[in-house]
């Protein structure tokens, strides 16, 4: 449904049959988005899992596959739709960007983002979301032309483009090698569509959690009955208190005659 | 008698809020993760599952006794109104302080009051708590301006009792209710024996429930503390709208698990459906039954334990909700750090010696039996001393705070005082053994990449070649974390995916360490690629066809390379020593997919690959 409508956005096509697992792309986006140097903190699992200084990250598959991993920059971002603040934003161009002066830093974008990808920096005292941002601003600068991933790679495994041309050129590989690729391109539908694409002789193993209907949508459905039980609480309480007080002053007033009937029999 | 006890358990939570203050010194100054244990995986933990999730229900009492009192017109309850909306009103303060503790940036919190992003359940969370609590204050403030200079105040605030008890409800209503709906977008998060589309209505009804019992509770547990006549007969009559709540709560579950067809899941007996039916059975089964069986008419202990399960039950079923049930499926272990249970702890320890403040020194509860000789009493300014504790625990107290920090003090890791430590990632258990080849050359026997795989290391020649001042380069104390460097930091072309040729995998294929020698023969020798057997040894059948000019045989006196053979060993050979030279980490020609990009061009090699799978 909306692989139709954001053919304009920028993307990314990753394939799983070129990459050579070499980690220039990690190196690229490092270099260009200062993110700083990998360390052994407590809470990370491996070394090399994204975190707050590795945006994107190559992970091995069976015995000679690389999948690279990154923010996926959803069309309907689960991110963006949590965030209360708005510090989280799809932009127009399609890249899912931060802003760390307003955020306040409730995590509920880590919490509910379905590829698990936002970041934390747990060791400063005043902690940020990192993530991949598809370095939207150098590109809108002119700085650069490409993120630093697709730059780096020597391969052409991973490159950089508009969603539309490179799903079209997704599906023309897929179909002209069908011996080799599985005839599925990921990212076109999962979750309601992401701008990051791959293509793979392999299943590359996103989460099995991830639904193929956009994540806000869950939400949505009980926000917008947000009005009609806040307003309907409300009169039901009103109504209740009516009809019970109502009910006692009837039965009082019957009381009251009957009380009266008795009086007047026995005077 | 009854001074001690209060004096007793005053001691105890000033103790406990002593440790909380140094915790949460540490907490603002060095960062989250140097007292937590959450992580990328597991972002939300006990603050959250506990202090905001749990909290918030256990605050539930106010709006529920409100709306007995106010709408179903149930007067005979209005003695137990007061404390439930004090409760409820500390309960949302205590919520509020621990959001702070939990916030990454708290002093960001009053953002989404003028950003608004109305399509976040939290944005709308906050919105409810924020005027709930406010309504709660108005709701609470004539009590203690009663009797004091601002009674007038008091006095205009009662008017608008009802509009303000009728706006609590509909707050609560909305927020209790979307505590549920957070966890609407994490389906991958929550176990499907708690992930349901009505979460929500889940939360709202359970909250009812929650607020009946924690009523009961906090009533008794005055009683017991002050040593005043119990309220018991009130309190056995919330027992049959209790028990009905409850049973809905069961029923609206159960039906809930059979349509969404997880029922069976229950009956597993995994992990996760032990933990649903220990939460079941606690939360609203026993309790219910309980009630039904008529133990709770005689009032007494029943009704403590009663309301006490619910209690435990529901505050289970948040933290459940929220972290736990979701644990194996986010594949990492979380289990709070002591620093978040114990600041758990002091927040609800600072909210109840808050209560008892209130308690103490304003009209929070009824008076008892009119004293015997009607004392004339002055008509302002009345104070209404019901429960007096002894000023003196003031003193005690404080000792104990004292005692409580520099407890906490002395426990906190170092981390949490100088920042956020690395894990250290020394090369374990070094061996010297002899080599084999009765050269007597001394190696060493190290894991060292710190994969759990042993190799045989000649230290030796490592010195002999680096020089000996040269030990820093392995054995430096200047890189965060690292103890001695690891083998792949400087032989990294052998180790790490950069090449075409991966170590580790000819590892694995010739047998783990008892291979080595088949590609490094000479065992006098430092294992590098420099003196490693060639990879056309084995692979002939790996070398790109179509060369131009055929190969030369072995022994031909006119040399005249193909092209392949010209480009490998003449053009490469060059570009490597230059760029060597030019201090390059890895020689990019090195690498063979520098030149050859697509791996279709090593095809006998990569259709092997692909036939396996």
């Amino acid at each position: 449904m909306s692989s139709e409508k954001n053919t304009s956005e920028w993307a990314i096509l990753t394939d799983v049959t070129k990459c050579i697992g070499c980690e220039f792309c990690v190196e690229g986006c490092k270099a260009l988005n200062e993110t700083g140097e990998d360390r052994p903190w407590p809470w990370q699992a491996k070394i090399n899992d994204l975190s707050a200084t590795r945006w994107t990250t190559i992970e091995r598959l069976g015995k000679d596959r690389f999948v690279r991993r990154q923010c996926r920059h959803c069309a309907e971002p689960a991110c963006v739709s949590a965030c209360p603040v708005g510090a989280l934003t799809k932009t127009p161009e399609g890249p899912v960007v931060y802003d760390s002066i307003k955020c306040m830093g409730c995590r509920y974008c880590m919490m509910a983002c379905p590829f698990l990808v936002p970041r934390y920096s747990w060791d400063e005292a005043v902690p940020s979301i990192r993530k991949c941002v598809m370095c939207f601003e150098r590109i809108q600068s002119g700085e650069v032309k490409e993120p630093g991933c697709t730059a780096a790679c020597p391969t052409g495994a991973t490159i950089f483009g508009r969603r539309g041309e490179l799903l079209g050129e997704a599906w023309q590989r897929v179909r002209a090698n069908p011996d080799v690729y599985l005839q599925h391109v990921f990212g076109e539908h999962e979750a309601g569509g992401t701008s990051v694409l791959e293509i793979s002789d392999v299943d590359i193993a996103l989460p099995a959690t991830v639904p193929s209907d956009p994540l806000p949508n869950r939400t949505w459905g009980a926000l917008k009955t947000v009005p009609l039980v806040f307003l309907g609480m409300g009169a039901t309480m009103l109504g209740l208190r009516w009809l019970i007080g109502r009910r006692d002053l009837l039965r009082n007033e019957e009381q009251a005659v009957e009380e009266q009937a008795v009086e007047e029999q026995e005077g | 008698m009854r001074n001690r006890r209060v004096r007793k358990v005053k001691g105890v939570l000033w103790f406990v809020l002593g440790v909380t203050f140094v915790v949460a010194c540490a907490r603002f100054f060095s960062g989250l993760g140097t007292v937590t244990d959450l992580t990328d995986r597991t972002p939300w933990g006990l603050w959250i599952g506990f202090d905001v999730m749990a909290g918030v229900a256990l605050a539930a009492g106010g709006f529920v006794l409100a709306a007995l009192v106010y709408c179903f017109r149930q007067e005979k309850f209005r003695p137990l109104l007061r404390p439930a909306i004090l409760t409820a009103f500390l309960g949302y303060v205590a919520v509020a302080v621990g959001l702070l503790f939990d916030l990454g940036r708290p002093w960001n919190i009053w953002r989404p009051m003028f950003f608004w992003q109305h399509h976040s359940v939290l944005f709308e969370v906050a919105w409810c708590v924020m005027l709930y609590t406010t309504v709660l204050a108005l709701e609470f403030l004539p009590v203690p301006l009663e009797g004091s200079r601002f009674h007038g105040v008091a006095r205009f605030l009662k008017r608008f009792s009802l509009p303000l008890v009728i706006l609590g409800i509909m707050l609560s209503t909305l927020h209790q209710s979307s505590l549920g709906s957070l966890f609407l977008i994490t389906p991958g998060r929550v176990h499907p024996l708690w992930y349901s589309p009505i979460l929500p209505l889940l939360f709202f009804v359970s909250a009812v429930g929650l607020g009946l019992a924690m009523v009961t509770f906090e009533s008794r547990a005055t009683s017991w503390l002050y040593g005043k006549k119990s309220e018991d007969p009130l309190l056995i009559s919330l027992m049959r709208p209790l028990a009905v709540v409850l049973l809905l709560y069961a029923g609206i579950r159960f039906v809930d698990l059979a349509a969404r067809g997880v029922l069976p899941l229950a009956f597993e007996w995994t992990w996760e459906s032990t933990l649903f039916w220990f939460e079941m059975v606690v939360s609203a089964l026993l309790p219910a039954a309980l009630i039904l069986s008529g133990a709770a008419k005689k009032g007494g202990r029943a009704l403590s334990w009663i309301a006490g399960l619910v209690v435990v039950g529901f505050v289970l079923h948040r933290i459940d909700t929220a972290g736990i049930s979701g644990i194996t499926r986010a594949g990492v272990r979380y289990f709070p750090s002591w620093e978040e249970i114990v600041t758990s702890m002091g927040v609800v320890s600072a909210a109840i010696l808050a209560f008892l403040f209130f308690v103490e020194r304003y009209r929070v509860y009824p008076p008892e039996e009119e004293p015997a000789e009607p004392a004339p009493l002055p008509p302002v300014r009345v104070r209404y001393r019901q429960f007096t504790a002894p000023l003196a625990t003031a003193r005690s107290s404080s000792l104990l705070f004292v005692i409580g920090a520099a407890l906490a003090f002395a426990l906190l890791p170092s981390g949490a005082v100088f920042g956020a430590r690395l894990v250290e990632t020394p090369v374990r258990g070094s061996r010297r053994v002899l080599a084999r080849d009765g050269s007597g050359q001394e190696l060493l026997l190290v894991d060292g990449n710190r994969a759990n795989e042993l190799t045989l290391f000649p230290h030796d020649e490592h010195v002999k070649r680096l020089g000996e001042k040269a030990c820093a380069i392995c054995h430096h104390m200047n890189r965060p974390g690292d103890r001695e460097t690891s083998c792949y930091e400087c032989h990294r072309d052998e180790y790490v995916a950069t090449d075409l040729f991966r170590h580790e995998d000819h590892v694995r294929a010739l047998g783990g360490n008892a291979g080595c020698a088949k590609c490094h023969a000479d065992p006098s020798l430092a294992k590098s690629r420099g003196n490693a057997t060639s990879c056309l040894e084995c692979h002939e059948d790996m070398v790109a066809g179509g060369d131009l000019v055929p190969k030369p045989a072995a022994d031909s006196a006119f040399f005249a390379p193909s092209y392949m053979q010209a480009m490998h060993g003449t053009c490469m050979a060059c570009h490597e020593a230059e760029d060597e030279k030019n201090g390059e980490a890895v020689p990019k020609l090195a690498l063979c997919g520098t030149c050859h990009p697509d791996p279709r061009d090593f095809e006998p090699t990569a259709a092997r690959g692909r036939t396996q799978e």
